[in-house]
């Protein structure tokens, strides 16, 4: 239907349509009465009167109802504004007609007379064509029938559009005598009415094949037979031109009946529409910082759908403490139903990932439950991960989607080339298999839909290099700005094109596991350090730590404790703080001593001689040699006034 | 900490039970130090000895020291960990442990 098309986005296109139509019909209305009133209705037929007095009435009613439309005119564009045209047409119709009536018979004007009669009949066919466009607006005709009888009415709009202007070579539709009086020809005068004979038959194919409401249907009919009766009337009685009036008034019952029906379903098409862009919204988690209590990760993550609702979704939730998944994925399809398949495939990916199944069982089992009931042949990709925050493990499984984008902490983002399985939801017995990813402390991982590679502009596609070379610029930046300045750059690249594909993103950032830190603190005396060491032996314990590496701290704290609280206030008393907590990967135990006393270094403490025989033995510095030995790092620190040991055991 | 002793001629066994640590070290220094003159034969039985730091390992080095001059000193019964220490120490060169 490329004319219907074109003519629609004409209308649509165009903002000064609606005005310039408005104002025509206005104009028309005011020619029409001032002309009535140079003319004044002395020695006219009183049938003619009859008329122009319904045509003025008309023009009326058409003005009040654009004015009525106004508000809905930019909500639903195509069926309103041709149905104003209609109504535009409709007013030069009664115009030109009133117009030809009143100057009908005055002899100084027959030339006149002529061409406003042959414009009342082209005009007539452009009406009847404009109410084929809308007719199949109204049934939502689509498919080749209607594009057929749409391509004859074309056809039969140019033809029957010039054949009136035979008549100013030949009388085909009517004579003009010198006196200025139309007379129908009453051989062929009837040509003009086979167009809308042809439309009016049309619309009965149309009505009968269109899979439309039956209260479309019934309203189209019987007020298109209106007109079609009113032309049955008037017809024989020369003089009674009811044609445009009743055109008009079915015009405005049409409105009354269809669009108010319309306009409701419309209305709440829209709201559940909003509705469900809403819910899916509300599905993504979008509260950053997602999970402050986590100091283990940071994560961010967002979308940009290209249609109202998408079909891309992310998603990331904690399965328990220590393990975090992350999802990617992107369904087949846009729009609403894409969003409930989408819906869908999110919930079933979280239920099996919280009920602890690993990345490649989640998917395959996912896959299996979509294939069992998918009539719509709808699939989607799916990129699954699973960090344990202990030990900064990322199990992941690759079901067809774009491949992870990757940084070691000493090196640049770098694309990973994952294993990939099939789309879920496309073959039942699709099987997957997982990898696994070391993340160190500073990792950052970036997963993404198509829609960021394929983001275009005019001439190409924003690509996998321009996105790499993004993350590169901004690694070193939290994962929020490394997608919002990705997002950036490509809108920036795409400048006025519009966005075809939903733009979905998410970073994480892996800092390492740190168990809570505990502290004590004791007075700087030797007799109290056990209150030092004890509450540590109790964590100790409290982990399941050996007897062996529980002796060995304890024999470490000792001597340094002991150390302190001997030499590192030499006037008067002081206090001794001590930090501790547990690392993972590896295991260990981590210890922190801090005294405010004189600067001292245990580590470059002269180490005593333990070779010598036992006479030649020193007493001194045998403490701190025992804790160097048994602790497996050891780092001083003067910072702030305060000497700062840290002593690191691995379990 | 807990000590007692058994002296039979010059030979003196001392049962150390416990602790060893910064605070009861001293104890056991005067213990010793009271507890060595005229013995010829010292032996400390640390069977119940569960713990011994630097602190007690300077009482044990003054022991040997002194006990060097007068005879000779033995260590029985040292548990593992507290012969872990030792080893780390060397303190295994210069004591007799059996």
């Amino acid at each position: 239907m490329a004319v219907e098309g074109k003519l629609t986005k004409f209308l649509n296109e165009r903002k000064w349509v609606l005005p310039v139509l408005f104002l025509t019909m206005c104009v028309l209305f005011i020619a029409t009465i001032v002309i009535s009133e140079i003319r004044r209705f002395e020695n006219i037929i009183p049938t003619f009167a009859f008329s122009i007095g319904g045509e003025v009435c008309a023009m009326a009613v058409a003005i009040m109802l654009t004015l009525s439309i106004l508000p809905a005119y930019k909500r639903q564009s195509g069926f309103i504004r041709i149905f104003v045209t209609m109504l535009t047409i409709g007013c030069i119709c009664c115009f030109l007609d009133a117009a030809q009536m009143l100057i009908d018979s005055i002899p100084e004007l027959a030339m006149l007379n002529k061409v406003i009669c042959i414009f009342v009949f082209a005009n007539e066919i452009i009406f009847v064509f404009f109410f084929w466009l809308f007719v199949t607006y109204a049934l939502e005709g689509r498919g080749r029938l209607f594009f057929i009888l749409t391509n004859i009415a074309v056809i039969g709009l140019a033809v029957f559009t010039i054949l009136p202007f035979v008549n100013f070579f030949y009388p085909l539709y009517f004579t003009m005598s010198p006196e200025g009086v139309y007379a129908r020809n009453t051989q062929t005068w009837w040509i003009c009415r086979v167009y809308l004979i042809m439309i009016a038959i049309f619309v009965i194919i149309a009505i009968f094949t269109s899979k439309s409401g039956l209260k479309s249907k019934i309203t189209i009919a019987v007020f298109m037979f209106i007109p079609l009766a009113a032309v049955g009337i008037g017809g024989y009685k020369y003089g009674v031109s009811l044609l445009y009036t009743t055109m008009m008034v079915s015009l405005v019952m049409i409105y009354a009946f269809l669009f108010s029906e319309n306009e409701k379903t419309l209305f709440s098409t829209s709201k559940e529409l909003g509705l469900a862009t809403n819910i899916q919204r509300h599905m993504l988690p979008s509260i950053f910082p997602a999970f402050p209590e986590k100091k283990e990760f940071n994560v961010y993550a967002l979308m940009n759908p290209a249609k109202e609702v998408g079909g891309d979704f992310y998603d990331f939730f904690l399965i328990d403490e220590t393990h975090l998944c992350l999802v990617m994925a992107d369904v087949s399809d846009k729009g609403v139903p894409a969003a409930l398949f989408m819906m869908a495939s999110k919930i079933m990916v979280q239920n099996y990932a919280l009920m602890g199944y690993s990345p490649k069982e989640v998917l395959t089992r996912v896959n299996r439950q979509i294939c069992s009931n998918n009539q719509d042949e709808m699939f989607v990709t799916v990129w699954l991960g699973v960090l344990d925050l202990k030990t900064g493990i990322m199990t992941a499984a690759n079901a067809g989607h774009e491949r992870p984008i990757i940084k070691k902490p000493d090196g640049h983002f770098e694309v990973l080339k994952d294993k990939h399985g099939f789309v879920v939801g496309w073959m039942e017995e699709s099987v997957y298999s997982e990898y696994q990813i070391q993340l160190e402390k500073g990792s950052k991982l970036f997963v993404y839909t198509d829609g960021v590679p394929e983001a275009r502009n005019a001439t190409e596609q924003f690509g996998m290099k321009r996105t790499v070379e993004s993350l590169i610029k901004n690694e070193d930046i939290p994962v929020e700005q490394i997608c919002e300045n990705l997002l950036k750059d490509i809108y920036s690249f795409m400048g006025n094109t519009p966005q075809f594909d939903d733009i979905t993103m998410l970073c994480l950032e892996y800092n390492g596991y740190e168990q809570e830190g505990n502290g004590v603190q004791l007075p700087a005396d030797r007799t109290k350090i056990a209150e030092g060491i004890n509450p540590i032996i109790a964590f100790l314990k409290q982990q399941g730590a050996e007897h062996k590496l529980i002796y060995k701290m304890e024999l470490a704290l000792e001597e340094i404790l002991a150390n302190v609280a001997s030499y590192a206030y030499r006037e008067g008393a002081g206090e001794i703080r001590i930090q501790y907590k547990l690392l993972e990967s590896p295991r260990a135990i981590e210890i922190t001593v801090i005294d405010e006393g004189v600067a001292f270094n245990p580590l470059e403490a002269e180490e005593p001689d333990t070779t010598a025989p036992s006479e030649l033995r020193k007493i001194g510095g045998l403490g701190i040699f025992i804790t160097k030995k048994t602790m497996d790092e050891m780092k001083y620190d003067r910072r702030n006034n305060q000497n700062v040991l840290i002593m690191k055991k691995l379990f | 900490m807990n000590i007692k002793s058994k002296k039979e001629d010059k030979k003196t066994t001392i049962f150390i039970s416990g602790r060893v640590d910064t605070n009861t070290a001293p104890e056991l220094l005067e213990f010793l130090k009271g507890a060595m003159p005229g013995v010829e034969e010292l032996v400390l039985d640390f069977k119940e000895l569960e713990y011994i730091s630097s602190a007690g390992l300077r009482v044990i080095l003054f022991a040997q020291k002194t006990m060097n001059a007068q005879g000779s000193m033995v260590i029985t019964n040292v548990n593992e960990d507290i012969m872990e220490t030792f080893e780390l120490t060397n303190f295994t060169d210069i004591l007799t442990i059996i």
